[in-house]
C-alpha cells in the first residue's frame, strides 16, 4: 500500500506487521550518558552479588559459623566471631535490621568511607574506638534513612543517576522507534510512536515493552479477538461513568447503541449521577464530614444519601457486569480514595485492590460522561506519532529528567551533629583524634546536662586525654552545674586559676551566682589549695557568712519596710494638712530639693565606684544591690 | 528447682522481681506471699530485698543486675537508692542509669558475664554496664525484637529465649552467651520469658500459670534439678538442644 | 535496595519448643506455645454461643416464628428452616467466622432440631481455630398470635359499635365499601352485626379510636365513649379496661326528605324548610329543589338540634315527565326546571276519580333541569297523597307545599332487562373469610349473615345500593369495584345493536340513540360531540346516557387491571364519550 499510515488514527492493538517487525523501544537509559549506563549497569551486577552471596551464606551457616543480622558473614573461630558482634558493621547491621536494610560488607566499607569523608578523615573502619564508631553508626543510619539510595561521596551524581533510573521506562507514553525507515508504510525517518505505557505489565526492560506489544496485536482469530476487551471506569463529584470496550473494532454491521463512538465496539456503558459535592464549595460530603464534624444541614442528608446510593448502584452494576470485568485485559480507573471503595473492597466485587490489570488514567480526565470515556478510550488505544530529530529528543528527555522531583528533598546539612562545623576546617584527623573529639563532645555534653552519675566513669576513663583541664571547668560553670563544679574542683581538684585558652578564669564565666558561691565555698573551705585571688575568687564564702548574709538582708528588709509604713502615714498626715494649710507644699518641696542636691553626687560617685564592682555580677546581684540603694536613699530621705 | 508463684494474682512475677546469684529484689505488696516463696527458697543465702524503683512495683523491669553489680534506672528516688546500699552486699556495685530507655530490666538481659542490650541503647549505658555489671555487651536482638530482656531469661549455666527464635539464630546467641540456650515458653504458652520467669544458677521462680513441661524444660536447660532426676530431664534436654538443634 | 533482598535462611527459621501441656516437640509457627491438641482443649471457640435453643412453632397454622415477630411456613430441613434457627444465635455468631452448617436428622416427633455448625475464629494472633458443634432447637408448640385471634373470638378489648337508626341499611353497605377502600378494617379481629347496625372488635384500645377516627372523617357521626373495669391490681395500680365506642350514624340518608323546623331552617341561611339530603359525606348536604339553595350540616350542628327525615327512598314514586323547561338558576350541575310530571303508575286513575281537580298531571319546580327530557322516567316524592305524623311538616303553609318533589331520574326500563353485572363488590366478611357459620352465607357481606329477619330488607337494600352505584358516578368514584368472574359475552357491536333496540323504545333511549347517530356521524372528528359536553347542561345528559352503559363505563373506569386488548375491542367507540364524560361532570362540579 502506497497510503501512509500515519495519516489515519493506528489503533495500538493492530499496528501493521512490518511496522511491528521494526520497532525498538526508545528508552532515556538508551540516549543517556556513559554515567547513567553505568549506574544501571551497577544495580543488577551488585544484585547478583547479593544473590550469590546469599547462596553462599546459605551454605555457610550450615556448616560454620555466622551471623544472623549481617548478610554473608562467616567466621573460622568463635572468636572471630565475637569480635564481629562488637564490630561497626554488626552494630549498624542490628539496627538496620529494624528497618529491614542490612548491608553487606562492601557496602559498609563504602558507607564508612563515605562518612569519613564527610567528617574529613580517610579512616577505615577497624578503628578500636568504640565511641568514635558509634556515633558513626548514628550519623550513617541517619543518612540511611535520609537518603537511602545515594552511596557515594558525590550526592550530585548519585542524584542525577537516580533520576536517570527513574525517568527510566517510567514515562507516561512509550516510545518506540523504526529502526529503519519503512518506504513502504511511508514512515518517514525521524518518526516516534508513542503508545501509553499504562496499556503494558510494568516492565524493567525495553525488550519486554516491545515483545508485549507483538503479544497485544489482534491475532486476526475471530473468536479470540472477540473476547479481549478493556474496562473504563471513572467517577467524580457524584459523577460514574463505566464502559467496556472491546478491542476488536466493531463491524460495519454490528449493531451500536452508543451515539459517536465511531468503531468503538462498546460492550457495556453506563453513567449516572447523584447529588454528593457540595455546591460551591466542592469536596465530598463524607471528607467534610471527617474533616469536620458531621454537618446536619438538610443538604447534607441528601449528599450523604447521593454517596451512599452512588456507592451502592456502582457496586450493583459492577457485579452485573463481572463478567466482563474479569474477562478484561485491563481495567482503567479515575476514583478518589473514597471512590475507590466503589470498585473493590465489599463482597462479591469483581475487582481486588491489588489486581495487576488496575491502571490509572495516565493523563487528565475531564467530568465522567460517556463522550469522556470514549476521548479517553481513543487516547489510550491510538498510537502516538511524533517527527523529532534525535537532538530534539535528548533535549526532551533531559527536561524530563531535570523535571523529576528528588526522591527526597534532603536538608543534610543541619541534620548532621551539631561539633561537625568545628571540624570541617582541621583538613584531616588521626582515627585517634577523631576518637577525642569525640568523645570530648559527650563529655561536654554530660557537663553542660549535669549528667554526674555518667560523667563519674566516663572522666575516670579518659581524665588524662584533657590538657586544658581549666576549660572543662569553665564549661561547667558556664553551664551553671553546680554539682559537677562542685565535684570537679572537690574531688578531682581541677585547679581554677588556670586561664582557659580563651584567656578567661573559670570564675569569670560563671553564668550564676549558685556556681558562683560553689567557687566561694571551695575557697573558703580549702584556702590553702590555690591563691583563690588569682582565679578571681573574690572571696570565701563559708556557711556562717552565707546565713548572716540572709539574716542581715532579711532585717534590712523588714526595716524597710516599716519605714515605708511610717512614710505613707507621714504623707496622708500631709496630705490632709494641705487641704487645711495653704503654705505647706512650699515646706514640703525644700526637702525634696535638699534631698535630689544631696543625691546628685553620691550617686554619681557610687555609680562610677559601682560600676566597676558591680561589672561581673548576675542580674540577680545587681537588682539587689540596687534595691539597697534606694532603700538607703528613702532612709536619707526620711532623716 | 523450679519454684511456681504470683505476685497478687499476676503471673508475671519476672516484673515485680529481680533474682541475681547475689540478691534477690522483690516488689512490696499488699501481703508477703510472694515474698515469703523467695524466702522460702532463698532465706539465709542471699540477701532479699524488698523495694520500689522509682515508687513502682515492676522492679524487676526496671532494674537489670547479676552478682557484680545493679543497675537502676534515673526514677529511682535517692531513698531507694540508699535502701538498696543498705540491704545489698557491699560487693554488688549499684549504680544509676540515665538512660532514654529506662526500663532497664527490659533492655538489658544478662549473666555473670555477658549481656545483651538493646540495640539503641545510650552509649555511655553501654559503657556502665560493662563496668557495673563486669560483663561483655552485645547488641542483639531476640527473634526480632529488641526487647532482649523481656523476651529471654539468662543464668550462668542457660537460657531460656523467645520460642519463635530460629535455630541459626539460637546458635549464633549461645554462641555469644557462651551457654546453651533453648527456646521455650513459660506461664503456659506465654512468649514473654522475661516476665514469667526470675532464675540465677541454682533456683528458678516462674509464674503460677507454668505447666509441668514448662517447669522441666526450665529445669533441664538451667541444670535446676538434683542428681537424681537428671537422667530424664536430660534427655529432654537433648532431645531439644541437640535433636532439633 | 540490595538489602531488602536478603532473606534469612529459610531453613534456620524452623525453630522447635515443647507445647507446654503435653510436652510434644511442636513448631513454634503458632503464638500459643501449645500444640494445636492442646490449643483446642484450652481454648472453646463456641464459647459464649448457646448450644441449646428453643424455636416457636403455630400448631393452628404449622408455621415458625422468624425472629423477631414474622411467622413462616417452611419445609423441615430446608433453607430457611436452617436460617431461623441460625437467627436463633445470631448474636453470638457474629463474633466468629461461621464455615458450615447441616442438619443433623431427628425424628420429626421428637420436636428436637439439630444443627452441626462449623465455625472459626482467631484465638491468637495468626491462629485460627476451627471447631464444630451441635446446637440442638427444641420445638415448642403454641398459637401464633393470628391463630389466637381465630381461637379465642372474644379477646377484645376495644369495639366500635356503629349504628344508624334507619329501616335500610343502605349506610352500613356504603361504609363497608368505604372501610374496604381504605383498608381501615385492617386491624379489626371481628365484625357482628347488631340491631341497626354493626359491632366492631380490636385487640387494643388505639385500633379502635383510629377506627372512630376513620368512621369521623366519612360519615356526620356522634361518638359516646365507655368503659368497663374487667380486672385491677392494687399492688401495681394497673387495671384492666374493655373500651366500647358508641358511635351512633346520623339518621339522615342520601334522597331523604327533610322538613326541617322553622327556626332551623332560618339559622341556616334562611333555606325553606322542606329539603331533600342531597349527599351524606362528612356533612349532610340539604338542597331545597325550588330554589337551588344549599346548606351542609356539619355533625355537631346536627346533634345539637337533630332532625329526623320526614320520608325516606323507600316512599319514593316513580313519575313520567311531560315537560320541562328550564327556568334559568343553574347551580352546579342543577338546573332549575318547570316539570310536568303524572304518575307511572295506574294509581293516576284514582287521582283523577277523586275529583280533585288534577288530572294526575303534577307541576312542579325540579332541581333536575338538567337531565330530565320529557319522557323520562324520574322519582319522586308525591306529598299530596301522603299522610306525615311530623310538627315541623304540620306547621307548614298546607298551600306552600308542592305536590311533588321529584328527587332523582330512575331508568326502569334498564333495569327491566335482566343483565348480569359485570362487576361487584368486595366485602369483609369474605375478605376476612371468617363466614362459615353452618354454611349460612346469604347475607350480603357484614350484613345480613346473620340472616333471620333482616335478610330479606338486606337483600334488597343491596340491590338499591347497586343500582345507586351504578347511577351515581360520584359513589363509584370514592369505592372500589371489581370485575367479576363472567364478562359480559356480548361483542362491541352486539352492544350497540342491543341500546340501539332499547333506545327506540324508551325516551331516554332516543336522546342516546340520538347521540350515538351523531356520533357515529362525525366519529373521527369528535369535535361535535366535544360542543356537546362542554356546557353543564349536556354533560348532565352524558350522565344520564352514562347510566344507560353503565356496566361499561364501570369497567372501564373502576378495572384498571382489565385486559387491556378486550376493553380496546369493547369500547372503541365509547372512547370519546366517554372522555367527555369524564371531562363534564367534572368541570360542572368546580363551575
Amino acid at each position: 500500500m502506497t497510503t501512509s499510515i500515519l495519516n489515519r488514527a493506528i489503533s495500538v492493538y493492530s499496528l501493521p506487521a512490518e511496522l511491528l517487525s521494526n520497532l525498538s523501544v526508545r528508552s532515556i537509559e538508551a540516549q543517556s550518558s556513559s554515567t547513567a549506563t553505568n549506574a544501571n549497569d551497577d544495580e543488577p551486577s551488585s544484585n547478583s552479588k547479593t544473590k550469590n552471596g546469599q547462596t553462599h551464606t546459605l551454605n555457610a551457616s550450615s556448616t560454620s559459623l555466622g551471623c544472623q543480622t549481617c548478610p554473608n558473614a562467616s567466621f573460622e573461630t568463635v572468636e572471630e566471631q565475637r569480635n564481629h558482634f562488637k564490630s561497626d558493621w554488626h552494630r549498624y547491621n542490628a539496627k538496620a535490621k529494624l528497618t529491614g536494610r542490612t548491608v553487606t560488607q562492601e557496602e559498609w566499607d563504602n558507607m564508612v568511607e563515605g562518612v569519613s569523608s564527610i567528617s574529613g578523615s580517610a579512616s577505615s573502619s577497624s578503628s578500636g574506638d568504640s565511641s568514635h564508631s558509634q556515633s558513626k553508626i548514628s550519623r550513617l543510619l541517619n543518612r540511611q534513612k535520609l537518603n537511602p539510595t545515594s552511596d557515594g561521596d558525590s550526592d550530585e551524581a548519585a542524584e542525577l543517576a537516580d533520576r536517570q533510573r527513574r525517568a527510566h521506562l517510567r514515562t507516561a507514553v512509550i516510545w518506540f522507534t523504526p529502526t529503519s525507515p519503512l518506504p513502504s508504510l511511508s514512515v518517514p525517518k525521524d518518526t516516534q510512536f508513542g503508545i501509553h505505557r499504562a496499556l503494558f505489565p510494568p516492565f524493567e526492560t525495553a525488550g519486554d515493552y516491545l515483545e508485549e506489544l507483538r503479544r497485544m496485536q489482534l491475532t486476526g482469530d475471530e473468536e479470540e479477538d472477540q473476547e479481549r476487551r478493556i474496562t473504563l471506569l471513572m467517577v467524580a463529584g457524584g459523577h460514574f461513568a463505566g464502559m467496556v470496550v472491546g478491542i476488536k473494532p466493531r463491524g460495519k454491521t454490528e449493531r451500536q447503541d452508543v451515539k459517536g463512538a465511531g468503531d468503538v465496539r462498546v460492550l457495556q456503558h453506563k453513567t449516572f449521577h447523584r447529588y454528593t459535592t457540595r455546591k460551591k464549595q466542592g469536596g465530598s460530603q463524607a471528607l467534610n464530614d471527617n474533616a469536620k464534624s458531621k454537618a446536619v444541614s438538610a443538604g447534607a442528608m441528601l449528599r450523604r444519601y447521593g454517596e451512599q446510593a452512588l456507592q451502592e448502584e456502582i457496586r450493583a452494576l459492577m457485579i452485573e457486569w463481572a463478567e466482563d470485568i474479569n474477562a478484561s485485559e485491563r481495567i482503567f480507573i479515575r476514583a478518589s480514595t473514597h471512590g475507590k471503595k466503589s470498585f473493590w473492597g465489599y463482597e462479591d466485587a469483581p475487582i481486588d485492590k491489588g489486581d495487576e490489570r488496575i491502571r490509572s488514567f495516565p493523563f487528565a480526565t475531564r467530568r465522567p460522561t460517556l463522550q469522556e470515556l470514549l476521548r479517553c478510550w481513543q487516547e489510550l488505544t491510538r498510537v502516538k506519532v511524533s517527527h523529532l530529530s534525535e537532538d530534539a529528543l535528548q533535549a526532551l528527555d533531559e527536561a524530563y529528567i531535570a523535571s523529576l522531583q528528588p526522591k527526597n528533598k534532603v536538608i543534610k546539612p543541619t541534620a548532621t551533629p551539631a561539633p561537625q562545623p568545628t571540624a570541617t576546617p582541621v583538613p584531616r584527623l588521626s582515627p585517634e583524634e577523631e576518637a577525642r573529639l569525640d568523645r570530648r563532645r559527650r563529655l561536654e555534653e554530660m557537663i553542660r546536662k549535669g549528667r554526674l552519675d555518667a560523667l563519674k566513669p566516663f572522666w575516670a576513663k579518659y581524665k588524662s586525654e584533657y590538657s586544658s583541664l581549666s576549660e572543662i571547668l569553665g564549661l561547667a560553670s558556664a553551664a551553671g552545674q553546680e554539682d559537677v563544679l562542685r565535684w570537679l574542683l572537690e574531688e578531682e581538684r581541677l585547679d581554677p586559676t588556670l586561664p582557659t585558652p580563651e584567656g578567661k578564669f573559670a570564675y569569670d564565666l560563671c553564668s550564676t551566682k549558685g556556681v558562683r558561691n560553689v567557687f566561694r565555698r571551695v575557697a573558703h573551705t580549702y584556702p590553702d589549695w590555690y591563691d583563690w585571688k588569682a582565679a578571681r575568687v573574690p572571696s570565701g564564702l563559708s556557711e556562717e557568712m552565707e546565713q548572716e548574709q540572709e539574716k542581715k538582708k532579711a532585717e534590712r528588709r523588714k526595716g524597710l519596710r516599716e519605714k515605708l509604713k511610717e512614710r505613707e502615714k507621714a504623707r496622708a498626715e500631709d496630705e490632709q494638712k494641705e487641704e487645711k494649710v495653704s503654705q505647706t507644699p512650699p515646706q514640703l518641696q525644700v526637702p525634696a530639693a535638699a534631698m535630689t542636691g544631696l543625691k546628685g553626687p553620691q550617686k554619681l560617685g557610687g555609680r562610677i565606684g559601682g560600676e566597676g564592682g558591680l561589672a561581673g555580677l548576675s542580674p540577680e546581684m545587681r537588682q539587689q544591690i540596687e534595691r539597697e540603694r534606694r532603700a538607703r536613699a528613702a532612709e536619707a530621705r526620711l532623716k | 528447682m523450679a519454684v511456681r508463684a504470683q505476685f497478687e494474682n499476676s503471673t508475671d512475677i519476672g516484673v515485680f522481681s529481680k533474682l541475681t546469684n547475689a540478691y534477690c529484689l522483690t516488689a512490696l505488696a499488699s501481703s508477703t506471699n510472694f515474698y515469703s516463696v523467695f524466702e522460702a527458697e532463698l532465706d539465709g543465702v542471699i540477701p532479699i530485698v524488698h523495694t520500689t524503683i522509682g515508687g513502682t512495683r515492676i522492679v524487676g523491669r526496671l532494674t537489670a543486675g547479676n552478682r557484680h553489680g545493679l543497675l537502676v534506672p534515673s526514677s529511682t528516688t535517692d531513698q531507694e537508692l540508699q535502701h538498696l546500699r543498705n540491704a545489698l552486699p557491699p560487693a554488688v556495685a549499684i549504680q544509676r542509669v540515665e538512660e532514654r530507655l529506662s526500663a532497664l530490666g527490659n533492655v538489658i538481659a544478662c549473666n555473670d558475664y555477658v549481656a545483651l542490650v538493646h540495640p539503641d541503647i545510650d552509649r555511655e549505658t553501654e559503657e556502665i554496664i560493662a563496668d557495673t555489671l563486669k560483663v561483655e555487651v552485645f547488641r542483639q536482638t531476640v527473634a526480632s525484637n529488641v526487647l532482649v530482656g523481656s523476651y529471654c531469661a539468662l543464668s550462668n549455666q542457660g537460657g531460656l529465649v523467645h520460642p519463635k527464635t530460629s535455630r541459626s539464630e539460637l546458635d549464633e546467641l549461645s554462641s555469644l552467651l557462651q551457654v546453651p540456650l533453648v527456646a521455650g515458653t513459660v506461664n503456659r504458652g506465654s512468649e514473654v520469658i522475661g516476665a514469667g520467669l526470675v532464675v540465677n544458677d541454682w533456683c528458678a521462680f516462674t509464674g503460677l500459670d507454668t505447666t509441668a513441661t514448662e517447669v522441666s524444660v526450665i529445669e533441664a536447660t538451667f541444670h535446676l534439678q538434683g542428681q537424681t532426676s537428671a537422667a530424664v530431664i536430660t534427655e529432654m534436654r537433648d532431645s531439644l538442644i541437640d535433636n532439633y538443634a | 535496595m540490595v538489602a531488602m533482598e536478603y532473606e534469612p535462611d529459610a531453613q534456620g527459621q524452623e525453630s522447635y519448643i515443647l507445647c507446654a501441656d503435653c510436652g510434644t516437640v511442636i513448631s513454634s509457627a503458632n503464638g500459643a506455645g501449645l500444640c494445636v491438641g492442646c490449643l483446642r482443649n484450652t481454648v472453646d471457640i463456641t464459647e459464649g454461643i448457646p448450644k441449646e435453643a428453643a424455636l416457636n412453632f403455630c400448631r393452628g397454622c404449622e408455621r415458625f416464628l422468624s425472629p423477631p415477630n414474622s411467622w413462616v411456613t417452611v419445609q423441615p430441613e430446608s433453607r430457611e428452616l436452617l436460617a431461623i434457627c441460625l437467627k436463633k444465635i445470631a448474636r453470638p455468631l457474629m463474633k466468629v467466622r461461621l464455615i458450615d452448617a447441616s442438619f443433623i436428622w431427628t425424628e420429626p416427633h421428637s420436636r428436637r432440631i439439630k444443627i452441626k455448625i462449623t465455625i472459626q475464629k482467631e484465638v491468637l494472633a495468626n491462629t485460627v481455630l476451627q471447631q464444630t458443634f451441635e446446637l440442638l432447637l427444641v420445638v415448642h408448640t403454641g398459637q401464633c398470635p393470628a391463630c389466637t385471634r381465630l381461637a379465642a373470638k372474644n379477646t377484645w378489648k376495644a369495639s366500635v359499635q356503629v349504628r344508624q337508626k334507619v329501616t335500610h341499611k343502605r349506610t352500613f353497605l356504603w361504609l363497608e365499601q368505604l372501610i374496604l377502600k381504605h383498608n381501615a378494617h385492617k386491624d379489626t379481629i371481628s365484625i357482628t352485626e347488631k340491631r341497626d347496625g354493626l359491632d366492631f372488635f380490636y385487640t387494643e384500645r388505639n385500633m379502635a379510636i383510629k377506627m372512630v377516627e376513620f368512621l369521623t372523617g366519612v360519615v356526620p357521626i356522634r361518638i359516646k365513649a365507655s368503659e368497663q373495669l374487667i380486672s385491677s391490681d392494687t399492688h401495681s395500680n394497673t387495671s384492666n379496661y374493655k373500651f366500647t365506642y358508641s358511635v351512633e350514624i346520623v339518621p339522615v340518608c342520601k334522597d331523604d326528605l327533610v322538613c326541617l323546623p322553622k327556626t332551623q331552617a332560618k339559622s341556616w341561611g334562611n333555606i325553606s324548610q322542606l329539603t331533600i339530603c342531597s349527599r351524606v359525606g362528612n356533612t349532610i348536604h340539604l338542597l331545597d329543589p325550588m330554589t337551588l339553595q344549599q346548606t351542609d350540616v356539619t355533625a355537631p350542628v346536627y346533634w345539637r338540634n337533630p332532625f329526623e327525615s320526614l320520608t325516606t327512598v323507600a316512599d319514593l314514586v316513580e313519575f313520567i315527565v311531560l315537560d320541562v323547561e328550564p327556568s334559568g338558576p343553574v347551580r352546579g350541575k342543577y338546573v332549575l326546571a318547570d316539570a310536568q310530571v303524572t304518575r307511572a303508575s295506574s294509581s293516576g286513575n284514582n287521582t283523577d276519580d277523586d275529583g280533585m281537580g288534577d288530572d294526575g298531571i303534577y307541576h312542579t319546580r325540579t332541581h333536575l333541569g338538567g337531565i330530565l327530557q320529557p319522557g323520562d322516567t324520574v322519582l319522586g316524592y308525591h306529598l299530596t297523597n301522603t299522610n306525615f305524623n311530623h310538627n315541623a311538616f304540620e306547621a307548614l303553609d298546607q298551600g306552600r307545599i308542592p305536590d311533588v318533589i321529584l328527587v332523582k331520574k330512575t331508568y326502569p326500563n334498564r333495569r327491566r332487562k335482566s343483565r348480569p353485572r359485570n362487576w361487584k363488590l368486595k366485602s369483609i366478611a369474605k375478605e376476612a373469610e371468617d363466614v362459615q357459620e353452618g354454611g349460612n352465607t346469604v347475607g350480603r357481606g357484614a350484613l345480613g349473615r346473620r340472616g333471620g329477619v333482616d335478610q330479606k330488607n338486606v337483600e334488597r337494600d343491596y340491590e338499591l345500593f347497586l343500582r345507586d352505584l351504578e347511577e351515581d358516578k360520584e359513589m363509584r368514584a370514592a369505592i372500589n369495584l371489581y370485575k367479576a368472574e363472567h364478562p359480559p359475552a356480548p361483542g362491541a357491536a352486539d352492544e350497540d345493536v342491543g341500546m340501539g333496540g332499547e333506545s327506540k323504545k324508551s325516551g331516554s333511549g332516543l336522546k342516546g340513540g340520538k347521540r350515538r347517530n351523531g356520533k357515529q356521524a362525525s366519529a373521527a372528528a369528535g369535535m361535535d360531540v366535544d360542543e356537546d359536553m362542554v356546557p353543564a347542561q349536556p354533560s348532565q345528559e352524558a350522565e344520564g346516557m352514562e347510566a344507560d352503559d353503565e356496566e361499561d363505563d364501570d369497567e372501564e373506569e373502576d378495572f384498571p387491571e382489565i385486559d387491556m386488548d378486550e376493553l380496546l375491542e369493547q369500547f372503541d367507540e365509547m372512547d370519546m364519550e366517554d372522555e367527555g364524560v369524564a371531562a363534564g361532570p367534572e368541570g360542572s362540579q368546580v363551575a
